[in-house]
């Protein structure tokens, strides 16, 4: 985006942004020309409307997981960020290997091993929701761990010096000098990956069964025998919200650069 | 005075004028194979000012930030008012609330507005109520020139207003001994002489002070002692008349040719 604004007024600028328009149009008459016209002029959106109070409380599922994925997420990932930076080695492994072991296996992976084995091992049963809350948390946790000690080390070595110089204790260090400039640095980053978890949301519904957006627009399709609408009707919610957060953290990080020393 | 860290045997013990406070007994540090400090020894006593000068890499700075603990020690002890260093933890902490620091780049906490940066370290180490801070923060920023600032932001300051800030929050702390690492060498040349008049009134005030610096005329005009450093040793002790008359060292006068 910014790219494109910046070399709009140069020839090539103008060519680049002509021959992206052109490809978009030459794939879009592609694809009407290979439509299914009897099948698309069989669509209706009308019916969906008929389903909106159990589309609206999927959707407050889906806001409920991905506020939680936040709040947990930047809590605990602050926490471990922290324990990251700590002198004591094996409490630097432990978060070290937390964060690889949810980083690296399918969320899906993880939700099923919560909600099925788990409760073998342990002998606690949890609901689906409770099973996804506690899944995608943890998951989130890794993530900001990882954009949180960026945002740590991002601090000047000279703010913690002065710091240690002016005795602080070691809690005022972090929560009035370290991480006070660490999120902001990291605020844009904090709100993409949340973005990320809105949408890997309907993971937790379509695997554990959860009645969130996704789940219900699926109900909605086994209900009604129409597949296709309430599938597109979907993905189109997700994509405006999705692609609206974006624009807002697009606006917040530029705010927040303009008004950095 | 030294509310701190009676409890402790190995506590702050409020030396008096011309007693000393900093004593350094062959102190030694290394990075990696490289010594930096080479078995350095000296004293301080309360009231001196001392000037320490010295080709870069001589361990000045080093020398200066293991006083207050910014780096570890690997042989010999400094004794700071009565606290040996190497020690535990608290031990570190203690000596920090005695010896205040001016760093070069100034190290303000960019977040917060002056009188912020003043009051911090006064309330959550020292355990003062808010208004005694506030005041606090007031007189010393009237003391150093910048009263009508408090308000501000580093970054609305200019380099010298912010040093001198920097000043302010480490007087906040009521330090027995103020160290300085270079505090004029980052400030454009027109602020250099409001941040030395704040130092030298400071030290005619009667503060400890040790500074790490490049101002030559300072040094002479204001240290009751310079100390030459280079290859991680202090090879000069001298008052400023003698140190800058007559040189007793090879690369004292080769430096001394250089910058005077």
């Amino acid at each position: 985006m910014i790219r494109a604004g910046t070399r709009a007024g140069t020839l090539g600028g103008l060519a680049n942004r002509w021959g992206f328009h052109a490809v978009l149009l030459a794939l879009g008459a592609l694809m009407l020309a290979n439509l299914n016209w009897t099948l698309v002029r069989s669509f209706e959106f009308a019916f969906i409307w008929e389903y909106r109070i159990a589309l609206i409380n999927g959707f407050g599922i889906t806001l409920l997981l991905t506020v939680e994925a936040g709040i947990v997420g930047i809590l605990f990932g602050t926490l471990f960020a922290i324990g990251s930076q700590s002198p004591f080695a094996p409490l630097r492994w432990l978060v070290a290997a937390y964060v690889e072991v949810f980083r690296n296996t399918p969320l899906l992976v993880q939700l099923l091993w919560i909600h099925f084995a788990l409760p073998l091992v342990t002998g606690i049963n949890t609901t689906a929701l409770v099973s996804g809350i506690i899944g995608i948390g943890l998951q989130a946790a890794a993530y900001y761990t990882e954009i949180m000690r960026a945002g740590i080390q991002a601090v000047p070595r000279g703010q913690i010096e002065a710091a240690q110089a002016l005795g602080l204790p070691a809690r005022t260090r972090w929560t009035r000098v370290v991480l006070p400039p660490a999120i902001r640095t990291v605020i844009p980053a904090l709100l993409n990956q949340n973005i990320s978890f809105f949408k890997a949301t309907a993971i937790v519904g379509l695997g554990l069964l959860v009645d969130d957006f996704f789940n219900s627009a699926l109900r909605v399709s086994n209900d009604t025998f129409h597949f296709i609408e309430p599938l597109t009707f979907a993905a189109a919610v997700y994509l405006v919200l999705g692609w609206q957060a974006g624009r807002w953290t697009l606006r917040l990080e530029r705010r927040l650069t303009r008004g950095e020393r | 005075m030294t509310e701190t860290a009676q409890d402790s045997a190995n506590g702050a013990n409020g030396a008096k004028e011309g007693d000393p406070i900093v004593l350094c007994r062959d102190v030694v540090k290394r990075f990696g194979d490289f010594t930096a400090l080479d078995a350095v020894s000296t004293e301080v006593r309360v009231g001196e000012v001392v000037c320490i000068v010295g080709p870069s890499g001589g361990g000045k700075s080093t020398f200066l930030r293991m006083i207050n603990g910014l780096e570890g020690i690997d042989g010999g002890e400094i004794v700071v008012d009565g606290i040996h260093l190497p020690g535990g933890k608290k031990d570190i902490q203690n000596v920090r609330r005695e010896v205040g620091m001016v760093f070069q780049s100034f190290n303000l906490f960019m977040h917060m507005s002056v009188r912020q940066n003043l009051i911090l370290a006064p309330m959550t180490a020292r355990g003062l109520g808010r208004k005694e801070a506030d005041d606090r923060a007031e007189r010393l920023l009237e003391r150093v020139g910048i009263g009508d600032q408090i308000d501000k932001y580093p970054s609305q300051l200019s380099g010298g207003q912010q040093q001198r800030v920097a000043i302010a929050r480490a007087l906040a702390m009521e330090p027995r001994v103020m160290l300085f690492d270079e505090p004029t060498s980052a400030l454009d040349p027109e602020m250099i002489k409001e941040v030395l008049d704040v130092m030298r009134e400071l030290a005619e005030s009667g503060m400890t002070m040790l500074v790490v610096t490049h101002e030559m005329g300072f040094a002479r005009e204001v240290a009751g002692r310079v100390l030459f450093m280079a290859d991680g040793q202090i090879l000069v002790d001298a008052p400023p008349e003698r140190f800058f008359s007559e040189a007793e060292d090879e690369r004292q006068a080769n430096f001394l040719s250089k910058i005077l």
